[in-house]
């Protein structure tokens, strides 16, 4: 099948799987929306209840009922909606599991053979489904980052870049801390907030481009490695009674529990590159080019489809804002309080450039 | 067609390439491995990829083929090892090379790193052995 049959033939099936679920909606079904940055995401769901814990991530940013961006069907077999004979193959398979075949259409499929789900979404009306055919089998990471291949797909067809980042700052501006996993995003994000900083997550945020780029929360939650050296534990105090256990990871929901702490947005006024080793917390300029190397591969090896895109938008944001190296010391208190420091600076230097520009 | 006249582009996919303050940042979506080329070897790179043959290449560095050429043709042999280039299926015309100076074989050369490979172990791209079917049906034809 060449790429114009395979998009046809998938949107037709994609079509009349969400014919079955307005149906099935108007006979009655469990919904939430949320706001994230400049969109709106809606979730239905039906038989199965589990599908209800996608929303405590998100739980921070409730959309009032009305149109929305984004409307995602959470289906399982009891929902008595018919799949059907879908019309790729699992030579059709290619990067994280998307089908690279539909890439130049405006449909995205991401089929998951052994977490038996499939994900698919229709750029132009927004609309899709996330199909799965025994919840235990949902690998651990998805629910405590829900809808997040929807929202990079949605992201990176608006030109907006859904970023592997931690973020710190006040509403007036802030950082986002760009590193591979176990690079500290969570802890030095965690180390922030109790130096009063706010954050839009420690792990995924959404940046909006162009000239003033603005960091948007997704996830109201911070993740915490067990047996961590350090550990920000005044607020682990606040945070642990309420978390839960996802493999190795304390899973966190500081949006919930301290709310004052999470910012549904600020501008991002520098991409900061985490580095582990130092004695004492020190801050330094880097180049574009750093910032690129530290979050293009560990953001776009993540991403089903839209790698280009997303390397390219990471580069315009290399562009737009200055970068910096923090170098994380031993002491937790120090890392805050510097960065808390660091970020009042920028700030200050951004208000004082706008009023000379006026 | 002699292979100095063999035109290049990005093996894209599975690789994507960025350049930013004259490095180019290419990676493999496929293996996790990212690419660091900068200096001399970027240009190169950049205009091998965008379909200029060695042969157009060493005219534009307007330099001693003789020279040139080796240490041309081993970073393309390179290249096209680590999968970052790919022959062009069809003959195109393509516009000359922008004039770049001539090279040294150690100026072309590049690094990669592996650590990214993980990633994909986070969130595997799995052949699955038993059935092919899901949401195929088992007896459908798959491969």
């Amino acid at each position: 099948m060449n790429e114009s049959d395979l998009a046809a033939e998938t949107r037709r099936w994609m079509h009349g799987i969400l014919a079955q679920c307005d149906r099935r909606a108007a006979r009655g079904a469990h919904t939430r929306a949320w706001t994230i940055g400049p969109t709106t995401l809606r979730q239905y769901w039906y038989a199965q209840s589990r599908f209800a814990t996608f929303a405590r991530p998100l739980a921070h940013q409730p959309a009032a009922f009305g149109p929305t961006r984004l409307t995602i069907h959470c289906l399982v077999d009891d929902d008595g909606i018919a799949l059907g004979q879908a019309p790729f193959r699992k030579r059709d398979l290619g990067h994280n599991r998307s089908i690279p075949g539909l890439s130049e259409s405006r449909l995205r499929v991401l089929w998951d053979q052994d977490h038996r789900f499939v994900q698919a979404l229709d750029l132009e009306s927004g609309r899709g489904f996330f199909y799965v055919a025994d919840f235990d089998l949902l690998p651990e990471w998805e629910p405590p980052i829900p809808f997040r291949n929807f929202l990079h797909w949605w992201a990176a067809a608006e030109g907006h870049v859904f970023l592997h980042a931690g973020s710190a700052g006040t509403r007036e501006g802030g950082v986002v801390f760009l590193g591979r996993g176990g690079a500290g995003k969570s802890t030095t994000t965690l180390a922030c907030l109790e130096a009063g900083l706010v954050t839009c997550g420690d792990d995924y945020v959404l940046v909006t481009g162009g000239e003033a780029p603005e960091v948007h929360s997704v996830y109201g939650t911070a993740k915490l490695k067990n047996g961590a050296r350090l550990r920000p534990e005044s607020i682990l105090r606040r945070l642990l009674p309420s978390a839960m256990a996802v493999a190795d990871k304390t899973l966190l929901f500081p949006a919930i529990e301290m709310p004052g702490t999470f910012a549904n947005s600020f501008p991002l006024k520098a991409l900061a590159i985490l580095v582990q080793g130092g004695e004492s917390t020190s801050i330094e300029p880097a180049s574009a080019l750093e910032a690129l190397r530290a979050a293009g591969p560990s953001t776009v090896l993540q991403m089903p489809f839209g790698q280009a895109e997303g390397l390219s938008a990471i580069a315009g944001l290399a562009r737009s804002v200055p970068s910096f190296r923090i170098t994380l010391g031993r002491d937790l208190a120090d890392v805050g309080a510097t960065i808390a420091s660091f970020v009042a600076g920028l700030v200050s230097a951004s208000m004082q450039s706008h009023e000379a520009v006026a | 067609m002699r292979d100095v006249d063999q035109a290049y582009e990005l093996n894209n996919p599975p690789v994507i390439a960025e350049l930013l303050e004259g490095e180019i940042v290419a990676i493999d979506l496929d293996a996790g491995t990212y690419y660091s080329i900068r200096g001399r070897a970027a240009l190169v790179f950049n205009a091998l990829a965008a379909g200029a043959s060695p042969a157009a290449l060493v005219q534009a560095a307007g330099g001693d083929g003789a020279a040139l050429m080796p240490a041309l043709s081993e970073f393309i042999r390179r290249c096209l090892a680590d999968n970052l280039l790919r022959p062009r299926s069809t003959a195109q015309v393509m516009s000359p090379p922008a004039p770049v100076s001539a090279w040294t074989a150690d100026e072309l050369t590049y690094e990669f790193y592996t650590d990214m490979q993980t990633l994909l172990g986070l969130d595997p791209v799995h052949e699955a052995d038993q059935k092919l079917g899901w949401p195929t049906p088992a007896e459908t034809p798959g491969t």
